[in-house]
């Protein structure tokens, strides 16, 4: 999994190059995440888990609702590798169907909360003046709403289900991303290559894609970075509460919680479960990072 | 101090051998090499080299201002009145710092901490040094320092904060700053650069005056070499970490021996040289033509203490106050002229060459490209004649997405408004790449990999991409070193000419405009005072504001 790319070699071999290609942004930043190692372990190891959560069904040892209460609480062993839960489930297996929640919820919400914060925080910050105004007051008030309340309606309303999760936790977290791209669109509105590409004629839709938006994916990145632990724990609490995924089903984040009860006595169910999450944040922010520095030509040795 | 000045055999700074390195990621970069030089008591000594040539970090590593790392002082000696600098602790220099050795910045503007009063600022440095002082004799100090530096109204003025001040009255309260604790060295690092030619005359004045009256030594930073020789006794030229040449003003600006202080001097755009173009009067219609245009900001709003909810609901509805910043300019610009428009900052050049780009909205009055009034036309109009019209921004550090290769940056305009087919492009752009002056190799590369001077060839290759008719390059060289500066500007000639273009040349530079353009206008407070034919303009300025802005201009 760890092992470095094959095509790392010459990727910018353009010294003896006559005819120069003119290259995008997202081309160079490609070749310079390849040679990012600890970047690229990252992506191996993210692009492991989300293979495993999507063949979950298929290659799962167990059945992650079979209980087996004769076993109780057993440690590792051949049969049951990561040992099993006190009601005697493979936990293994349970923490292979948690990770198909805890990496969607991750994912789609942090997504959500990405699409949505980045065009209202850009547009606000790009217009400005009084839609600006308008716009970020909306999200002063939704910040003021408790949260908590709010999904709590949406589940009465719409009932329980798991993409209302993955929405509802999206609705919430957009709010900070639209301010920080605000923040910074700001910034970058002010500078005179806006202006330039103003009088070249460019529409502003065009504009806000490929001038603004680039130029502000460093601290969108850090915060996505940031967003989908945050997400993951938010999933667990609300589950927790009942509010979210409901038992036999779990996640990692309910995992943790269950294991926590009993650390003492069974270490392995908060061990497992705690390992794997950490790893998968730890994967996640060593690729926020490569791609960060990827996508900012100034970070470059080259 | 002022006491023992004359006849002090000893220098009052001594720098011996210094040599700094800076450590990067490229490895290690020698910023200054065992460079040497003194200052006596009472003199005005003038550092001059271009950026990059390391006349700033020697002075900051005189006041131990120098980040360190990746800067490192390999080796040297910095004595001050008898203490080693470099041998002093933390205490010790601070102590030094502000009271014996003061310093006044580049930029006025962001030296000053906008949250704090100009009186708290100031008292801050009074007791920093001067504890004993009680609160009334502090004061006292603090009014008749800014009474010094020729702030009318002291004791108003030191409620107020940096931004009811201007750039000029700024940089005044800077210099009240740092000669409040009587210092004996003054580090002036490049301090009328950020500000306009009657300003920084003013600022002149009131050094000379201050040093004649205290007798403290200052160390000037420039690198404008009509500005050293107005002020300094002595001067040092550096080059890439060295010093070349140095010696007594007169001597060394009559007779230069190294050869960068000759190429410096040669590289000013001299006021005496005639422009050798003059204005083109044939009877076609003009490309550009600007009648009775008026341009107005929304008016600063009042600070936000006070404001209430509903107030401030009503306020989104409600049209604001318009401050007028240009009245009524009438100005025609003819095929192949280059136009200069010159001015003190705030004078509304800027804003009416945003006006001409469709960038700020005009109130009142007509532009027309090509005989098309573009204030009535239609967004698609105004897109369209974007193509003939382009602009060249002063500071080439923001004027270029640092996320775009040069490729890119030039593609863009290329693609938008298909000014060759699909195919063509590719060799289009290394065209326009060599037309500039780059290799081909260049296009790759990313707007931070390049100089001021690269960059701002990058940007004029920009402009050009669109083939248009008309191009304003707002202060283009002002960013840039002087050498430098001569290079782009040959470039933009020589570009204009043979691409038949007109050009308005808006600057605060009235050497490089006299040097460079057909027809000048000069502006004050927003309205367009006189113009002329440039000769005429210099030679016979009819207006008395213009009299004032050209006796201004430091010359050699």
């Amino acid at each position: 999994m760890a092992s470095i790319p094959s095509t790392r070699q010459n990727p910018t071999a353009s010294s003896s190059i006559d005819i120069v290609e003119g290259r995008s942004l997202w081309q160079d930043a490609l070749s310079r995440l390849k040679q990012n190692k600890l970047a690229m372990t990252g992506l191996y190891f993210l692009s492991f888990m989300i293979l495993i959560a999507l063949l979950t069904p298929w290659i799962a040892p167990y059945s992650y609702e079979t209980q087996n209460l004769d076993m109780g609480a057993t440690g590792p062993s051949w049969a049951h590798w990561l040992g099993t839960d006190t009601f005697g489930r493979d936990l293994l297996t349970r923490i292979m169907y948690g990770g198909r929640v805890s990496l969607m919820v991750g994912f789609v919400a942090t997504a959500v909360a990405l699409v949505i914060g980045v065009l209202w925080g850009a547009i606000a910050g790009y217009v400005g003046g009084k839609t600006d105004a308008i716009m970020m007051r909306t999200v002063d008030i939704l910040y003021a709403l408790p949260f908590m309340i709010f999904i709590i309606l949406l589940m009465v309303v719409f009932g329980r289900s798991m993409l209302l999760l993955f929405l509802a936790i999206g609705c919430v977290e957009w709010l900070t991303m639209a301010r920080i791209v605000r923040g910074q669109v700001r910034v970058v509105r002010k500078q005179e290559y806006i202006n330039a590409a103003i009088a070249m004629g460019l529409s502003h839709w065009h504009i806000i894609t490929r001038h603004v938006i680039p130029n502000i994916l460093g601290p969108i990145i850090v915060y996505v970075t940031l967003t989908i632990p945050s997400v993951m724990l938010l999933e667990a609490f609300l589950s927790f509460l009942g509010l979210g995924v409901q038992p036999p089903e779990s996640s990692w984040g309910l995992l943790i919680s269950y294991g926590v009860e009993s650390m003492e006595e069974y270490p392995w169910l908060i061990i497992f479960p705690g390992a794997v999450l950490s790893l998968t944040l730890f994967a996640l922010n060593f690729l926020g990072d490569g791609l960060r520095d990827a996508l900012d030509p100034k970070a470059s040795k080259d | 101090m002022t006491q023992m000045t004359q006849a002090d055999p000893k220098p009052l700074l001594d720098i011996q051998d210094l040599q700094i390195t800076f450590h990067t990621r490229d490895g290690l970069v020698t910023a200054v090499d065992k460079v040497s030089y003194q200052v006596n008591r009472g003199e005005i000594l003038a550092i001059v080299g271009e950026s990059g040539s390391g006349k700033s970090v020697s002075c900051f590593s005189i006041l131990d201002l120098l980040p360190r790392p990746p800067a490192k002082i390999e080796q040297g000696r910095i004595v001050f009145d008898g203490i080693d600098l470099l041998a002093c602790n933390r205490a010790k220099m601070q102590q030094i710092r502000g009271n014996r050795i003061a310093m006044i910045f580049q930029d006025p503007l962001s030296s000053l901490n906008p949250n704090l009063s100009i009186g708290s600022q100031l008292l801050e440095a009074i007791n920093s040094h001067q504890s004993k002082l009680d609160k009334k004799a502090a004061k006292d100090k603090a009014i008749s320092a800014l009474q010094e530096v020729g702030i009318s109204q002291p004791e108003q003025r030191l409620k107020q904060y940096p931004h009811e001040f201007s750039g000029g009255m700024k940089q005044r309260v800077m210099i009240a700053m740092a000669l409040v604790n009587e210092p004996d060295l003054l580090i002036a690092d490049e301090p009328t650069t950020a500000l306009d030619v009657t300003i920084q005359a003013q600022i002149f004045d009131l050094l000379k005056a201050l040093q004649a009256k205290r007798n403290i030594a200052i160390l000037f930073i420039s690198h404008d070499l009509a500005v050293v020789k107005q002020l300094a006794h002595r001067a040092l030229v550096m080059q890439k970490g060295k010093i070349v040449e140095q010696g007594e003003i007169n001597a060394l600006f009559a007779n230069p021996q190294h050869p960068y202080t000759q190429k410096l001097l040669a590289a000013i755009p001299t006021s005496a040289k005639p422009s050798e173009h003059k204005f083109i009067t044939n009877n076609q219609p003009p490309v550009l033509e600007v009648k009775q245009v008026s341009i107005g900001y929304p008016a600063t709003k009042q600070g936000p203490d006070k404001v209430k909810i509903s107030e401030w609901l009503l306020s989104l509805f409600r049209k604001p106050s318009i401050q007028t910043v240009v009245h009524q300019a009438n100005f025609a610009l003819q095929q192949g002229e280059i136009l200069g428009l010159v001015g003190e900052s705030g004078c509304g050049k800027s804003t009416l060459s945003g006006a001409i780009m469709q960038l700020i909205q005009t109130q009142s009055g007509s532009i027309s490209l090509n005989q098309v009034n573009l204030t009535q036309a239609d967004k698609q109009t105004i897109r369209s004649s974007r193509k003939d019209l382009q602009i060249i921004f002063q500071d080439p550090y923001t004027s270029l997405n640092p996320r775009m290769s040069v490729y890119d940056t030039l593609l863009e305009p290329l693609t938008l408004h298909k000014i060759v087919p699909k195919a063509e492009r590719h060799a289009r752009i290394l065209q326009l790449v060599k037309e500039v002056g780059l290799s081909p190799q260049d296009i790759r590369k990313y707007p931070h990999e390049f100089s001021g001077g690269q960059r701002q060839r990058i940007a004029i290759a920009r402009a050009l991409a669109v083939e248009p008719k008309v191009i304003i390059a707002d202060e283009p060289v002002s960013a840039l070193d002087v050498t430098v500066q001569a290079q782009v500007l040959n470039l933009l000639l020589e570009l204009v000419k043979r691409h038949r273009l007109s050009m308005i040349f808006i600057s605060h530079d009235l050497s490089v405009v006299r040097y460079l353009c057909d027809r000048t206008a000069v502006m004050q407070k927003g309205k367009i005072v006189e113009l002329a034919e440039t000769e005429t303009l210099f030679n016979q300025p009819q207006q008395g504001y213009t009299q004032t802005l050209l006796a201004a201009v430091p010359s050699l």
